[in-house]
This record gives C-alpha cells, structure tokens and sequence, in this order.
C-alpha cells in the first residue's frame, strides 16, 4: 500500500542528471504493476514526477552517485534496485520477484533477463556466474538487492565515479547468501549505462573500475587486472597458487595426417609444441599409446620430452575412455590436462589460465578455446540445450565476440570438451572418470554431468587457446546405444542451459564487433 | 624417459575396476533422477526405477565395491574439507 512502510517490496532509485528527462515511462511501468507495492524514488533532480509513490531524495547533492546513495539509505522496500531514466520494466516484475523471494527465502541478489530499446537482441543472462562477473558486469540493470543487505555493505560508495554500480554488484554478490536469476525479459533498458548518467567519458571510468576489480579479485582469492576496456570486457586473471605438477594426458595411434598441407606425425607435433613453447615447466606426459604405433614415434616423443615422457601401453580395441582412464591412473600429478593428439598450442601460458581456474574452491573442469585449421571456433565450452549437446561457438569465426562478448570472457559452463581439459586428478577418480560404456561418443559430456551433479563447477577461458585439427567434416558414427546411455543418465538435465541460455549453435562473425 | 610400468598389477586391476563401479552408480542415479523428474510415472518406469534401485543395492554390496571404496574414500573426503 502507497505510505505503508511495511508493503514497499521493491525501491526503484531513478538517477536524474540535470536537464535529464523526467522518467516518465519507467513510472508508467511501475504504475502498471499488478501489486502496487512499490516505490520510486528519484535521486538527483528538481524535475517534478507526480506520483503517489514517488519520491525526490535529495535534488541538492553535489554529486548524482551521492543522490543515488542517499536514496539507497531512504529507500523503504524489501529490495532495492537502480535503474535509468530511460528503462522500463515488465509489468509482472515485482509479481516474479515476489514469487522468486517466496520460492528462494535466502535470495539476497536478484537478477531478470533484459531488452534494449536501441532495437537490439534481447540479453538472455547466464544463471550466477560469479568468474564471469569479474569479467563482465553482466547483471545488468534490472537488479535487485535486499535492502538489508545493502546496508550490512555500506550501501553505494562514492568517490569511484563511473565505478559505483559495478562495485555495488561486486560487493554485494560476495555477502550474499544466494544469488537468483529470474529467466525472464523483465527490463527493457537504454543502450547506454547508468553509470554514463553521471559519467559520460567512459574513459576516465577505466581507473577506478580496476581499482574495484583489483579489491574484488583481491577480496576473493585473489587475481591480477590486466587491461579494462571501453567495451565493458575486463581482462582479468586468477593466479595461480605453487607450482603442482601437471600430467598430460595423451591417447594416441601415433598417427600421420595433413595440417596445412604438410603431413605430420599429430602426437610429436603436439608434445614439440608444449615443450617448446609452454611456459609451465612443471608437467609430465602420460601417453596411452596403441601397439601399432611405430618405435619412431616413441624415439622422437623421448627426444623431445625426455624424462618427462611416460608410455602407457595399449593393446586393447579401440575405447577413448578405457585409455583416458589407464593414463590418468598411471599420472603422478595432482592435476591431469586430458589431451588429444591432434592438437597444436597457440598461448604459451594455457596450463596457467587452466589451472589458476581449476584451483578454485569447488572448481570443476577447465577448457581452452579450440579452433579448427582454418581459424573458426571448434570450442568456446559445452552447452546442453534442447536435448541437444554442442559446442558453443561451433564454426564461428575466431575473433567473433560473441553473444555479449560471451567469447571473450572467461565463465562458467556445463563442461567442457574431452579434446582439452584440466582438472584435479583426485575429481576426475571421484567422477568415476571416463565411463567405459561411452567408448568413442558422449563420454566427455557423461563426464561433465557427473562432475555436475556433484556439486562441481566447471569453466572455459578464452586465454587458453590451442588449434584443435580435428575434421570439420567428421563423421561422429554415433551408435544408437551411445544415445540411450548418454540420454538415458542426463536427458532430464539437457533441456536448459543455465550457463549459455542461447541457441549455442548461432554463428557469430569477427567484424563488426557484436554487442557487448 | 620411464615405462610407466610401475603401477602393480593387481593395484591397476583394482582402480580401474573402482573408476568403472563408481560411473556405474552415478549413471544409476541419474537414471533414476531422469525417470522420477517425469511429473506422473507410469507403472513401467515405477518397475524400472526399482529395477535400477536394485542394481545399486547390488553394487553397493559387492566386495569389489567395498575395497575399492576404502582406497578412495579418503580423497573424497579431504577434498570436500577443503570446499567447506
């Protein structure tokens, strides 16, 4: 009820610059809401909004954050939430945020899915994916934060001008107690930010969002802020903790085949290029290889690696995972990076960015960005969709961003592909590893559900990258029973997919650059 | 260079046989999680799911199980120590 402290759910904060207009549609929106319990509160200017629940909170403040600040504090409702002069909101959010609070009690951080009125594609979120927020200030406008929470934080800060919303987000989502997403278009926003309301130069926002990053990375483990762009992506990167030693894993016929036209053995030429351009030294390879394999193969693997090199022999019929399985169990490392031979480095410090991810708290699986010989995306992470498992980014074209530069930050996944992949030899045991049941097919995917449901988290990172010479053409010669198993353990699980909500199969170009 | 050829025998037989019983039960109960997440079980998925219900019991009761599982345990364990 309009004036009843205790009915307010949902504070909207309006931010209004000087000479802005009056934020007269977003009114409208919120006075077409099926529950009338809410309020709007309009920092920062002396513009009149008529309204029986509107409020102006200090039109005098220097400063639009600080405005934006002291109307945080004054604020009445249950959640609190900023948005622009120029949004608006569905007219059924505060009856999904009610029924989300209602179905979450602990939900602290609430976020919907959102439009933008510049003709734009709608901005379908991932579900909480706090390594892609570091990243990302992904959340975007339409989210609300439990006012009691804010105040256990300290509410907005100042004096981190471009920065606040971006700090709030941070700071907010580290104390909370769960995190929800509605997956729901509930918001239709300007293409612009709020934060360019009271700072337009985005530019000189750069410095004190990586003040904010360097405290949130610091605040969470740790990390180290590379560069912070105009375009909203921040490279950022977790760091890596000792010096484990890593096994590589490798199963191999100790093949010859063509890359870029000139034949190669795949297996020696993947073992020369992490020898010679890897900057991770500490790492052993395990390799399963198949008595077919000429001794050549075994004499150049041993001259390149030396004493890093292991042989696992194998003499069995052809299964990926029985030999995945044989040379992880015969790997010394606390880590293995589970590797196909048809592979070629492109980052020296793959191994870095993998593992740095790997070791953090509750960490899954880490996977690289793959690319095919002629330069397009083979695998940007997994993404289990309509019954359908793919690879995200498949045959985009590299450089492309992506949806919302989904290609250029790192995030979680649902898993990620058994070509390339890190994670702690003691998970992979307690996964039961690769199952022998999906011996050429699915068995990666098996794999990351399992990792799944166990409460593990995994991860992909565009800082990893590795050209993967696998053919575009391949003929996956699925057999029906491959199917019934895989689907038969996951496809109640394959229908969403909460880390990549969109089709994965879209294709996406390097120029011009996607909307980010 | 080393032959990795160290790994005793009967240790190697063991694990992989633990690795292949523990995917057996988490692929069994994600079957059974695949057929009661259907909002109404008709009689035969009620059969199939005490089927593979049974089959668990069964694993869980083999001696295979049982070694392999003591080798392990103490991993899982310190590993979920360490995400609490």
């Amino acid at each position: 009820m309009p004036g009843d402290n205790q009915g307010v759910f949902l504070s909207v904060v309006v931010p209004v610059p000087p000479g802005a207009p009056a934020p007269r549609a977003l009114l409208d929106s919120l006075e077409a809401q099926a529950s009338g319990r809410w309020e709007l509160l309009v920092a920062g200017s002396a513009a009149r909004v008529d309204g029986a629940r509107v409020r102006l909170v200090d039109p005098d403040e220097s400063t639009l954050s600080g405005s934006v600040a002291a109307a945080v504090r004054e604020s009445r409702g249950d959640f609190v939430t900023i948005l622009g002069p120029e949004d608006t909101v569905a007219v059924d959010l505060i009856e999904r945020m009610l029924a989300h609070v209602d179905e979450t009690p602990l939900v602290d951080v609430v976020y919907t899915d959102e439009s933008f009125n510049a003709g734009g594609r709608d901005f379908l979120k991932p579900d909480f994916s706090p390594e892609r927020l570091r990243s990302q200030f992904y959340l975007g406008n339409v989210t609300a934060y439990r006012r009691s929470l804010l105040e256990t934080i300290g509410g907005l800060r100042t004096g981190i001008a471009g920065a606040e919303l971006y700090d709030l987000a941070l700071r907010a989502t580290r104390a909370a107690r769960v995190v929800g997403h509605i997956r729901a278009v509930l918001g239709v926003s300007a293409p612009e930010s709020i934060q360019q309301l009271w700072n337009p130069d985005v530019e000189s926002t750069l410095p004190a969002i990586r003040a904010v990053l360097e405290e949130h990375l610091a605040a969470t483990g740790g990390g180290r802020v590379e560069s912070v762009g105009t375009d909203g992506l921040y490279r950022t990167h977790r760091v890596v903790a000792g010096e484990p030693l890593i096994s590589i894993v490798i199963p191999t016929r100790g093949d010859i085949a063509s890359v870029r036209g000139v034949d190669r053995c795949m297996v020696v030429e993947a073992v020369r290029g992490v020898m010679e351009l890897s900057t991770y030294r500490n790492v052993e390879f395990v390799v399963v290889i198949d008595d077919v394999a000429r001794q050549s193969v075994r004499d150049e693997l041993v001259e390149i690696a030396g004493e890093r090199m292991r042989f696992v022999d194998w003499t069995g019929p052809f299964s990926f995972s029985r030999k995945m399985n044989l040379g992880v169990l015969h790997a010394r490392g606390e880590y293995v990076l589970l590797l196909n031979d048809d592979v070629e480095l492109i980052t020296p410090d793959w191994i870095e960015s993998l593992l740095a991810l790997a070791q953090l708290p509750g960490a899954g699986m880490v996977g690289p960005m793959l690319y095919f010989e002629d330069d397009t995306i083979q695998h940007a992470g997994h993404a289990y969709w309509r019954n359908d498992v793919t690879h995200i980014g498949l045959h985009s074209e590299r450089g492309a961003a992506g949806p919302f530069g989904g290609f250029f930050v790192e995030r979680e996944v649902a898993g990620d592909t058994g070509a390339c992949t890190l994670m702690s030899k003691a998970l992979y045991m307690e996964a039961g590893g690769f199952s022998h049941l999906l011996p050429g097919n699915f068995n990666d995917v098996d794999l990351c559900m399992k990792v799944l449901t166990l409460g593990y988290q995994s991860y992909w990172t565009p800082y990893a990258e590795l050209y993967h010479f696998e053919s575009k053409s391949r003929d996956p010669r699925v057999a029906a029973y491959e199917i019934d198993t895989a689907w038969g353990r996951w496809q109640h699980l394959l229908w969403e997919s909460p880390m990549w909500p969109t089709d994965p199969h879209e294709l996406f170009t390097a120029f011009p650059t996607d909307p980010a | 260079m080393t032959e990795a050829s160290e790994y005793d025998q009967s240790d190697l037989t063991r694990d992989l046989r633990q690795l292949a019983l523990v995917d057996r039960i988490i692929g069994l109960e994600a079957e059974v999680a695949r057929l009661s997440s259907r909002p109404v079980e008709p009689i035969a998925e009620i059969a199939e799911i005490e089927r593979l219900h049974n089959e668990l019991g069964a694993v869980y009761g083999s001696r295979a199980w049982r070694v392999g599982n003591s080798v392990l345990r103490p991993v899982r364990v310190i590993r979920r120590l360490g995400r609490s």
